[in-house]
């Protein structure tokens, strides 16, 4: 089950801003917090509770690993995570899923036409 | 009251499953330390109240079994299923020493040890052949 899409789709909000904050670079826990406030402009900051319970979920499903301790940076200690190919590949999918519904939405919105009475 | 919150948010965290507890509670304690220092520990509360919630809400069935006509067969000797066979053996052995007793108790005298004894002898009546029957 790991790589059936069908299963990871549609993407809480917190697994989807921490894939996209995993897609750029390896990044610990506070690291992803910080990423994810960053790219949100500050109106999303998920605390540790939900960043654990997602990226544990995430990485059950193999969309996520542990950064192996051989390819850590000598001043880093803390444990870092790395977005894998299955994991790029569902959030490539979701953005696309994203897209296709801002897009019938902004169609939508363009066609409402005001109820006559 | 940083020292409080902590030690509050810490027991937050023991309320979480143990596989989730050993994996990240190092971490989130890290984290909650560096929010604290900004001033945003109350909403950390918050998160692992919610967090807590759905983790012990989520279905323990997510764990797959590998295969389910194989189950694993603890060997050892449950100690309820011990003591039921020890009562069982005292009682049997209770039982026989009672009906055994008669056998292997020379009883002659009424009175051992401070207690009365009543000997009752059964005895069966059975016509002799005496020199009245003809």
């Amino acid at each position: 089950m790991k790589n059936d899409r069908s299963a990871t789709s549609p993407l809480s909000t917190a697994s989807l801003h921490i894939l996209l904050a995993l897609a750029g670079e390896d990044l610990h826990g506070y690291g992803i917090i910080q990423e994810i406030a960053r790219q949100s402009n500050g109106s999303y900051r998920p605390g540790p509770g939900t960043l654990y319970d997602n990226l544990k979920k995430l990485m059950d499903q193999g969309l996520v690993i542990d950064v192996p301790r051989a390819a850590y940076p000598k001043d880093e200690d803390r444990r870092l995570y790395r977005i894998t190919q299955t994991g790029r590949a569902v959030l490539s999918s979701e953005i696309e899923r994203l897209r296709e519904v801002v897009l019938t939405a902004q169609t939508r919105l363009r066609e409402r036409k005001p109820r006559s009475i | 009251m940083r020292v409080l919150l902590r030690n509050l948010y810490y027991a937050m965290i023991r309320l979480y499953p143990a596989s989730f507890r050993s994996e990240f509670r190092e971490e989130m304690l890290w984290i909650f330390d560096e929010e604290a220092n900004r001033g945003r520990a109350v909403p950390l509360l918050l998160d692992a109240a919610c967090s807590v919630v759905w983790q012990r809400l989520r279905p323990q069935a997510e764990v797959t079994v590998p295969n389910p006509y194989y189950v694993e067969i603890d060997s050892a000797v449950p100690a309820q299923r011990l003591a039921q066979a020890t009562l069982v053996v005292f009682y049997l052995a209770f039982c026989l020493s009672i009906l055994i007793a008669p056998w292997f108790t020379p009883v002659k005298r009424s009175v051992r040890n401070g207690w009365l004894l009543t000997h009752i002898r059964v005895v069966a009546s059975v016509p002799n052949e005496g020199p009245g029957k003809m």
